[in-house]
């Protein structure tokens, strides 16, 4: 499976993302957020990646949350976001171990992702921006899938 | 966490052929006309971004990540053993570590909870990574000792009848080879997830830091009985992670007690503390890793 496939897929899947979580929803919703994810992991998967981990968590309209990443050289690497509601505008900045922007997905939409080769093994850090929401909180669920 | 069905996983390809969009804003390098250095937000913290022309968040190029090592979060902190194939595959490296799994014969009888979790790691990380290089019936065996695992650890009945509707899904063929991987990474984060919402937290910990050791061992041995180093030894470079699981450990109920086994691990994780802290590893460097993962295993 190649890399276009896989953006295809993963583009394919915001459409399908943003169609599925109802507008208007502001109130804070994790379980919106998971069920969002799942179905950006599905694609990941059925393009041939394997899933690291994910998490669920929650901030306020402009507050960033910090997640330590520890990624090898040379693999194909794809860092998916949710948030939950369709007027959220969560962003993906992946930073070095030296502080050094990498990659990013800024577009204004619920549904960030990044596909990053990281050029060293070692720790990076990736930050998840809640970036614009009309609601207090925010929850937003995110993954690491790796091609295999 | 609810288990995924196995075949779920795979239901929306379908409708996903149907659709294509575009997105804007999603870049694989750097702006070259964005903002330099903003401090790193860190575990929900205000990160007070600017806004660009375009209404969109500006994205400094460089952030001070010092704060992050202590307050970011790790839940996706450590590589998949499943990775390190993947990144020798990635590299062309010649090595398949998948081949190289092997069931220890150790048991869960009269060992702490601990120790358990450590073992059940092991267990996992053996099915995760051999589950497409291995004959069913081997791999239908070690779906059932990293049940045996999980169940000791007193994880609830419908995580292990998630497990067994996999098993029984793989067994009639409606779950391939291929579909398997994928479907198991989902249910170990699943049952991961149940011991820290569920069990106990720290169990969720040692069932990764099982995980990864037996990841370290089975890389360690296969490069040092090649003498390979260069990219596929910096695989095994990994000072944050186990800085990370050795802090843990050490601060773990077992640890503070002074548990023998786990005071023996300790001692292993601080050897290889002193390795890791180096540059680079040499071949010899390599082969120490092998043989302290190795008697860490052995106090499992």
């Amino acid at each position: 499976m190649n890399r276009t496939t896989l953006l295809i897929s993963l583009f394919s899947l915001v459409l399908v993302g943003s169609l599925a979580v109802p507008s208007g929803d502001t109130s804070a919703d994790p379980e919106k957020a998971r069920a969002c994810l799942d179905s950006m992991v599905s694609g990941a998967i059925s393009s041939g990646m394997r899933v690291r981990g994910t998490d669920i968590y929650s901030a306020g309209p402009q507050s960033a949350v910090t997640y330590r990443l520890t990624l090898y050289k040379g693999m194909s690497y794809v860092l998916l976001g949710c948030a939950d509601g369709d007027d959220v505008d969560l962003d993906m900045r992946l930073y070095d171990s030296e502080g050094q922007l990498v990659s990013n997905d800024k577009s204004p939409d619920p549904q960030p992702f990044v596909d990053v080769e990281p050029p060293k093994t070692g720790e990076y850090v990736l930050e998840v921006l809640v970036y614009k929401s009309s609601a207090p909180n925010t929850d937003f669920a995110v993954a690491v899938a790796y091609k295999y | 966490m609810p288990v995924l069905s196995a075949r779920g996983v795979f239901v929306l390809l379908a409708i996903v052929s149907l659709f294509v969009g575009c997105k804007s804003g999603n870049n694989s390098a750097p702006e070259p006309d964005a903002p330099a250095a903003e401090p790193a937000a860190t575990g929900g913290d205000a990160a007070a971004p600017e806004a660009s022309a375009d209404g969109m968040a500006d994205v400094p190029t460089k952030i001070d990540v010092s704060a992050v090592k202590e307050e970011g979060r790790v839940a996706m902190f450590v590589p998949a053993p499943t990775e390190f194939q993947a990144a020798l595959q990635a590299s062309d490296i010649k090595i398949d570590i998948r081949k190289l799994v092997k069931d220890s014969g150790r048991t869960l009888e009269g060992k702490n909870r601990s120790i358990i979790a450590l073992e059940t790691g092991v267990r996992l990380s053996n099915l995760l990574l051999s589950v497409q290089a291995q004959d069913k019936t081997e791999v239908i065996n070690r779906v059932k000792l990293a049940r045996d695992g999980v169940e000791a650890l007193g994880l609830p009945q419908e995580v292990l009848a998630g497990i067994d509707s996999t098993m029984k899904e793989y067994q009639d063929g409606s779950l391939s080879d291929a579909e398997l991987g994928p479907v198991l990474d989902i249910l170990a984060k699943g049952i991961r997830d149940d011991l820290a919402d569920q069990a106990d937290p720290t169990l969720a910990t040692l069932v990764e830091a099982g995980g990864w050791v037996q990841g370290v061992y089975l890389l360690s041995t296969a490069l040092g009985e090649q003498g390979v180093t260069g990219d596929a030894a910096d695989l095994l470079h990994q000072p944050t992670v186990l800085a990370h699981f050795t802090k843990f450990i050490k601060e773990s109920d077992a640890g503070r007690a002074g548990d023998p086994d786990v005071v023996s691990v300790i001692g292993e994780l601080d050897k290889m503390q002193v390795i890791a802290s180096k540059a680079e590893l040499t071949s010899d460097d390599v082969k120490a890793v092998a043989a302290h993962t190795a008697a860490i295993l052995a106090w499992f």
